[in-house]
């Protein structure tokens, strides 16, 4: 599995498109735990924890992710927290398959439309 | 509860740490510690899940094992099915390497818990432990509360310092009355071990000026069974007999101190040395044990000059109370833990031998079986498969193996786990907190891959040089090459090696403890049972029991029983000067235990108050004041303050506390003369000692009219058995290892002379053909067997003397040139190892030429 080309042409898999949109939507303070809730919310669908994380690491790799380590609190046992935000390439590649998936999606309405 | 939870969560981070980096795993800790929040199990599953996720992500990186290169899952199921083709070699090559790992496991649980792993306490490498020695026979012996003042005023290279003693109370009230253990210690011992209460507070300053006896601190254990638990027990009194004591703290589950002994201590209450026993008008007490803390930067060394200083000074100015006394200095790690390293440390070099014989086994068997397959790797190259591919086939066929044996290795430990803490001798220190953990199954799981990698490299390495065209041509392989002969016969020579230098070891350990059990102890043991209390009528009571052969007295304490009394034992007008245990006894005492009289006479019945006083002394006494041990008897001896005796006997040195510690010079005085130690009794039995011991207890309760309860009967084989444990559980140990070993070393020799034999069988049939006989070519077998035993018999017997000059000081009677053991050793391996290569022998002879020349 090589490493696939970073930018503008980067499209996501379902799932990846999924946890990019929950990272955007909490600008900034993002981390495994709101993604996954922002997920379940959303969508109604669980993703189980190391789905996740597995995730958000390979989207770092692809540097469509960034990570920080931000404070320690008394609620997470005196650990650090991770923070994760898309870096501009990530929030092209949200873009890209957006629209990749509207440009398909075009005309279907009718079809796709709830019964 | 909560501490339940700390431990899952620590493994939880420690699992996750072996995928992780530290900073990554630490994150995602904090999400389930936060998510999650205190439920400990649910932690710790998560974590792994986590971990395999991690794992998984990171596969990429593992590629240059060419085994992930290819479809792990094809793999995986041509290498089950090629083991359950052959079962026999799998259930064989999985008994064994799960047996090895399942000693090693165990082995090293107990190993880790009691000597390796650091005490439980805030640096604990600054504490250290301050006992002392007599310098007469390196018995240890306590300290007195004068060092200790000194030290704590004087010793600038310790931070902190507390002294204690045990201390037991009789808890009233609740269903049955019951004595717990506890100490009495110093306010400041809770400071040096940086110890805090669970709730309420541990002892502190305010107790030293409060004065002792009013404040108690309980256990975790004492608060569960007495107060069930609950908050009141702060401000309750302590439920015991004697002047009423408040409970101001309860300590956590975790603490334990003293840590050596065998019960766990219940409570803590505070001891502050009286005025009196500050001062040595009234002679030296000792009673104490120190604990202390280095301050930062100090070592043991510096602390342990400093004290010797102090103790230096006394020793001027007193010389009497300190002549034959030393202080101990020591880490408290290695103090607690001296009396158990040496032997348990050889256990873990028996085990790793052990589990060295295990895999050369195994990695016999795999070798075997490749060479019997290598036509099929053959075809498979033909059919295009890349060596890699072969290479990774057989590494997985090793892992399979190694994991389903450290699955029935693990479960092997758990099951002898019990059975071996409860065959622990008693007192050995943190025994109760043995228990195998996450660290110790990956050990073992690592050991069991890694011997699984390796048994599996080097038959996947030759398998892969197997020239396709050769190993297909028909009756191809039925010879094998002589760099494969090479790798077998080395491989046989190391394990024949392993089997020997274990044997070597463990036999010097049993042949020791052999001799301590049968060591002469300057009495006969065998038949005696000891009473440590005493009325007017209890000689008549004891004599009249059926079975008794004869009853004596002691003032002091009976052979292999604690508690001496020394004294300075002068030659009249002379220099001459010996430290001595003194006791004194009824006529017949020493006809009684069977001493050997080796001068003189016993005490009788003549030496009565208002005769000359006499003295019977043992043999060091007499040389050391007489040059001689006839010369002695006749001759007058001096004790400080209660004037001369005649000394009328010499006798043997007595061992009184076992074989393994000398106790003497010492001297005997004539019970009957004057007034002398408690009286104690020893009875000796016609029979079986344990068969007479009821009837004794009941005489000795009936009529009773000394103090406290009637004293129960103690054998004293039973003590003898008590004072060698620890021998004697090393022994055994050593013996299963050693059993062990010869069983994995005959399934090793057998293994492969038979795999020899097989390959061999083409070549067995043409020269059986041109006429060799059955005899010829069973006797060449065997005698490349032998050649083979012979070698690794003395590599092992080397190997096994320079293990054993590490453990010089387990040995006793025994030296690690001792020619026994290493005869043992060799004979019993040569023995098995010949058997072992007896029946493939025999088949080789059997071998029909015609059947084998025409199959090929």
């Amino acid at each position: 599995m090589a490493r696939r080309a970073v930018g503008s042409t980067a499209s996501l898999a379902e799932f990846e498109l999924l946890v990019l949109l929950a990272v955007l939507q909490h600008s900034g303070d993002a981390y495994p735990l709101s993604i996954r809730n922002a997920i379940e919310e959303r969508t109604g669908r669980s993703p189980s924890r190391p789905a996740v994380f597995i995730t958000l690491e390979r989207l770092e790799q692809k540097g469509l992710l960034e990570s920080r380590y931000g404070e320690a609190t008394p609620s997470r046992g005196g650990r650090v927290k991770r923070f994760f935000t898309a870096t501009p390439a990530g929030t092209a590649a949200v873009r890209n398959t957006l629209e990749q998936v509207r440009s398909m999606s075009a005309g279907l309405q009718s079809v796709l439309k709830k019964r | 509860m909560s501490n339940r939870h700390a431990r899952s969560t620590s493994l939880a981070d420690r699992v996750l740490r072996l995928a992780l980096p530290s900073r990554k795993a630490e994150a995602v800790a904090g999400d389930l510690e936060e998510e999650l929040d205190g439920s400990g199990l649910r932690v710790l599953y998560h974590s792994v899940m986590y971990a395999a996720a991690a794992l998984w992500l990171r596969r990429r990186a593992l590629r240059l094992f060419p085994v992930i290169k290819m479809n792990l899952r094809l793999t995986l199921r041509d290498a089950a099915r090629s083991l359950r083709r052959s079962p026999a070699l799998f259930v064989l090559a999985i008994a064994v390497l799960g047996t090895g790992m399942g000693a090693a496991t165990l082995t090293f649980t107990v190993v880790d818990t009691v000597v390796l792993r650091p005490l439980a306490f805030d640096q604990p490498s600054q504490l250290i432990s301050i006992s002392g020695t007599t310098t007469r026979n390196g018995a240890s012996a306590m300290v007195s509360p004068v060092d200790y003042a000194g030290w704590r005023d004087h010793v600038k290279a310790l931070e902190s310092i507390a002294a204690w003693r045990l201390d037991s109370a009789r808890l009233t009230g609740g269903d049955t009355p019951l004595t717990v253990r506890g100490a009495k210690v110093t306010p400041d011992l809770f400071a040096v071990l940086r110890a805090r209460p669970l709730i309420g507070r541990t002892l502190g300053e305010q107790d030293r000026r409060a004065g002792p006896g009013s404040v108690v601190v309980i256990s975790h254990g004492l608060w569960q069974r007495r107060f069930g638990g609950s908050m009141d027990v702060l401000g309750a009194a302590f439920p015991a007999a004697g002047p009423p004591l408040e409970i101001v703290g309860v300590m956590p589950e975790a603490f334990a101190f003293p840590l050596d002994s065998p019960e766990r201590a219940d409570y803590w209450m505070p001891y502050v040395p009286a005025e009196a026993e500050l001062s040595l008008a009234q002679g030296r007490v000792s009673f104490l044990q120190i604990v202390g803390r280095l301050r930062d930067g100090a070592t043991v060394d510096q602390a342990r000059a400093e004290i010797e200083a102090v103790t230096g000074g006394l020793k001027r100015e007193h010389p009497q109370l300190y002549s034959d006394w030393r202080p101990v200095v020591e880490g408290l790690h290695e103090s607690l833990t001296a009396r158990v390293r040496g032997w348990m440390v050889l256990a873990l070099w028996a085990v790793a031998l052990l589990m060295a014989v295990a895999c050369a086994n195994v990695a016999n068997l795999l070798l075997v079986r490749a060479y019997g397959r290598s036509r099929d790797s053959a075809v498979r190259a033909s059919l295009g498969a890349t060596r890699n591919q072969l290479v990774g086939a057989q590494l997985v066929e090793s892992v399979l193996i190694a994991v389903v044996a450290a699955v029935v290795g693990m479960g092997l430990a758990q099951a002898g786990l019990r059975t071996l803490i409860a065959s622990l001798p008693e007192g050995i220190v943190r025994a109760d907190g043995i228990a195998l953990d996450l660290r110790v199954f990956a050990v073992s799981a690592a050991a069991a891959l890694l011997a699984g990698v390796l048994a599996g490299v080097v038959p996947a390495w030759q398998s892969s040089r197997t020239d396709v065209v050769e190993a297909l041509k028909d009756g191809g392989g039925a010879t094998a090459g002589p760099s494969r002969r090479r790798w077998r016969s080395a491989l046989l020579v190391t394990e024949v090696a392993f089997v020997v230098a274990l044997l070597v070891v463990s036999s010097l350990l049993v042949g020791s403890f052999m001799r301590v059990s049968r060591a002469d102890l300057g009495f006969d043991h065998a038949r005696l049972v000891a009473f440590r209390g005493f009325d007017d009528t209890a000689v008549d009571r004891l004599r009249a029991v059926p079975g008794v052969a004869s009853v004596s007295v002691i003032g002091g304490s009976p052979p292999l029983h604690p508690g001496t009394t020394t004294t300075n034992l002068g030659r009249l007008n002379r220099a001459e000067r010996a430290r001595a245990e003194l006791g004194s006894v009824s006529e017949g005492y020493f006809t009684t235990i069977g001493a050997r009289l080796l001068a003189g006479r016993e005490v009788t019945a003549l030496d009565v108050k208002g005769g000359e006083p006499v003295i019977v002394i043992d043999e060091l006494a007499a040389r050391a004041l007489f040059d001689d041990v006839h010369g002695a008897v006749g001759q007058k001896v001096t004790l400080p303050s209660a004037g001369e005796y005649r000394v009328v006997g010499v006798i043997a040195n007595l061992r009184l506390m076992g074989p393994e510690a000398i106790t003497g010079p010492q001297a005997y005085r004539a019970l009957a003369q004057g007034p002398g130690a408690q009286p104690r009794i020893v009875v000796r039995t016609q029979g079986d000692p344990a068969a007479v011991a009821p009837a004794l207890k009941v005489a000795m309760a009936a009529g009773w009219t000394g103090r406290g309860a009637a004293p129960a009967p103690s054998v004293l084989s039973d003590r003898l058995r008590v004072l060698t444990a620890d021998r004697r559980f090393a022994a055994g140990l050593m013996l299963a290892l050693g059993a062990l070993a010869i069983v994995l070393g005959a399934i090793g020799i057998y293994s492969v002379t038979a795999s020899i034999i097989a390959q061999r069988s083409r070549e067995i049939g043409v020269r059986m053909a041109l006429g060799a006989t059955a005899r010829n070519v069973g006797a060449s077998v065997l005698r490349t067997t032998g050649r083979h035993l012979l070698a690794g018999a003395l590599a092992g017997a080397a190997g096994g003397w320079m293990i054993s000059r590490i453990f010089r000081g387990l040995l006793f009677g025994l030296t690690t040139t001792s020619p026994e053991p290493y005869l043992i050793a060799v004979g019993v391996v040569l023995a098995v190892g010949l058997i072992a290569a007896l029946v493939p022998a025999r088949r080789a002879s059997r071998v029909d030429p015609l059947v084998v020349l025409k199959t090929g």
